[in-house]
């Protein structure tokens, strides 16, 4: 700016006004003598106090729009013309072991589906725009990531999270408001119940549908989140010679508060489908105060689940969901164990599984397996039901058909 | 004297700034194509291919030089699909403009979703500026970069979206009254 030359006078439709608002005088002696005007004129004022009302909602607005969901890894390696880095092995399994991704392997896949959405006209809407929102691009995008991964039979995470999450978990924290006070109430360190029956999960969750596809979003406090989780979370299936029941455990942030942790635990019965394999089984999991401040279960609601004096058929699975406290150190730190005693069907004695939980075994939401990751989408959907936690159920439901189905109910 | 090639970018550089800006340039991409996700996803791996093999010398500006390759890009489709005519991104005299009219927008939306509705109401070339400045909070140097006006016309366009966003709202005020 000519400081001889004289300032143009404002006025209230004065685009020199609209850039004082959003800091876009960059002369300090310009921006002075702007400001000067304005403070010396009440229409100027009122013009500026309103384009800053304005501006400041449109970031508002616009800044909550959900980034679509991205693949970075899948798109750095495609650019770079060899295997992304990010798409090593991240499965979370603390214990146990994780064999090939469910969407693809298991062979009922597709009659679960034809199930689950065949229960009546407004379920068979939610097939209808499953059909309508898939992308062959997106399918591409994940045959990308399992080709690139070099392993196609190994679990990888073949949707993340929209990238932001992976740097600033602040962004989920704003998808995902608080929630409602809605699951138990946290409890200090000491040992939890672990549910060993899933009984009627899917028809909860057909049921949960129905109400979502007539318009009504079930309240979060008649809400059972371990009826949905456990309707779409199966568990992986176990290497031949494995013992018949084993467990899952997977530790990810709370998509809700990034400072605290979410823990999935799935017990699932091996052997021959329908055949109990394990009787009189008992399961439990010891929080450990080293690394646990507080926990509490989600989604129960108060109901009891059978923790023990349970038989366990192949083919079965069980899983929970915490919300933990962290400790002080929440990198390194032991957080428990899970342990399922039994009695084998076959009658060769008694067995243990256990699995051993520790801080430094969490992976970030992006990172972490895909049925950590919809459980997560789940439990904040379902104890703070809105657009935006649809939305991200959507991302995080990823390839898998019958996810996806659900997903598309919800928004 | 030709100049030098530009120095190649480390790869895991190139992989976090893929992390940092593929969601925002997807989101940008699918507001210049209407929607169209796919395409939007095909023009976001041409610009990391461009931005690995061909980076830009200068890598301070590597943001805003992103937005451009992706702009360019979704033009450039545009154009093959005979949906803009001109270099500046104007569109065909022919084409409709798919954004909904302000009483549809009004009518579809509730008070706190009314100006995000009202944004896709404005003319393609302000809904554009409004969302590199709003939503990707981009400074009037960087979106005449990006789109090759000068930061004075961004900052004209910019008041006068705001200007009809203002009047629109208004309309909406005296509908409810």
């Amino acid at each position: 700016m000519n400081a001889n030359a004289p300032l143009p006078p404002l006025t209230p439709d004065d685009p020199r006004l609209t850039a004082l608002a959003l800091g876009e005088i960059s002369d300090p002696a310009e921006r002075a003598a702007l400001e000067k005007q304005v403070a010396d004129d009440p229409a100027l004022r009122a013009a500026l106090d309103s384009a800053r009302r304005l501006t400041d909602g449109l970031r508002e607005s616009l800044a909550a729009e959900p980034l679509p969901f991205v693949n970075p890894a899948a798109i750095a390696a495609k650019a770079m013309g060899g295997a992304p880095a990010a798409t090593r092995r991240r499965t979370s399994a603390l214990g146990g072991s994780i064999s090939a991704p469910r969407a693809t392997t298991d062979g009922d896949a597709r009659s679960r589906l034809v199930t689950f959405c065949g229960l009546g006209a407004a379920a068979a809407a939610c097939l209808a725009v499953f059909v309508a929102t898939r992308s062959p691009h997106e399918a591409r995008e994940a045959t990308d990531a399992l080709v690139a991964a070099g392993a196609p039979a190994a679990p990888a995470p073949l949707v993340v999270l929209p990238s932001a999450s992976r740097n600033d978990l602040g962004y989920l924290a704003k998808l995902l408001p608080g929630l409602p006070g809605a699951g138990a109430a946290f409890r200090p360190a000491g040992r939890a119940p672990l549910s060993l029956s899933a009984s009627g999960a899917r028809a909860y969750a057909a049921a949960f549908s129905r109400e979502l596809v007539a318009g009504r979003r079930p309240a979060p406090s008649r809400t059972r989140v371990d009826g949905l989780v456990n309707a779409f979370i199966a568990g992986h299936r176990s290497p031949a010679g494995a013992r018949p029941v084993q467990i899952e455990a997977a530790l990810t942030d709370a998509p809700w508060n990034p400072a605290n942790r979410l823990l999935r635990v799935t017990v699932r019965a091996h052997g021959a489908t329908g055949e109990i394999v394990a009787r009189n089984a008992s399961a439990s999991v010891d929080f450990d105060a080293a690394g646990v401040k507080s926990w509490r279960l989600l989604g129960h609601n108060g109901a009891t689940a059978p923790t023990s004096g349970v038989a366990l058929r192949a083919g079965e699975s069980v899983t929970t969901l915490y919300e933990i406290e962290p400790g002080a150190d929440s990198t390194d730190a032991p957080l428990g164990r899970v342990t399922v005693r039994y009695a084998r069907a076959d009658k060769s004695g008694a067995d243990l599984a256990e699995v051993k939980l520790n801080a430094s075994q969490r992976a970030s939401l992006a990172d972490t397996d895909a049925d950590t990751r919809f459980a997560a989408g789940l439990a904040a959907y379902a104890l703070n039901p809105g657009e935006n936690t649809a939305a991200a159920l959507a991302v995080a439901a990823g390839s898998d058909p019958e996810r996806r189905a659900f997903a598309a109910c919800a928004r | 004297m030709t100049a030098p090639a530009p120095a190649p970018l480390d790869a895991d550089d190139f992989r976090r700034l893929v992390e940092t800006h593929a969601a925002e340039l997807t989101r940008y991409a699918c507001g210049i194509l209407s929607g169209d996700g796919d395409s939007a996803r095909d023009i976001i791996q041409d610009t990391f291919v461009k931005l690995w093999q061909s980076p830009p010398a200068d890598r301070s500006h590597l943001r805003a030089w992103l937005f451009c390759v992706c702009r360019s890009r979704c033009l450039d489709m545009l154009r093959r699909r005979g949906r803009i005519v001109g270099d500046d991104g104007s569109r065909a005299e022919h084409e409709p403009d798919e954004a909904p009219s302000p009483a549809r927008a009004l009518a579809d939306s509730d008070a706190a979703g009314a100006l995000f509705a009202l944004v896709d109401t404005l003319a393609p070339r302000q809904r554009e500026i409004v969302r590199l400045k709003f939503q990707n909070d981009l400074s009037y140097a960087e979106i005449a970069e990006i789109t090759g006006l000068t930061a004075t016309n961004v900052g004209f366009i910019l008041h006068t979206a705001i200007k009809t966003l203002r009047a629109r709202l208004d309309e909406r005020s005296d509908l409810r009254e």
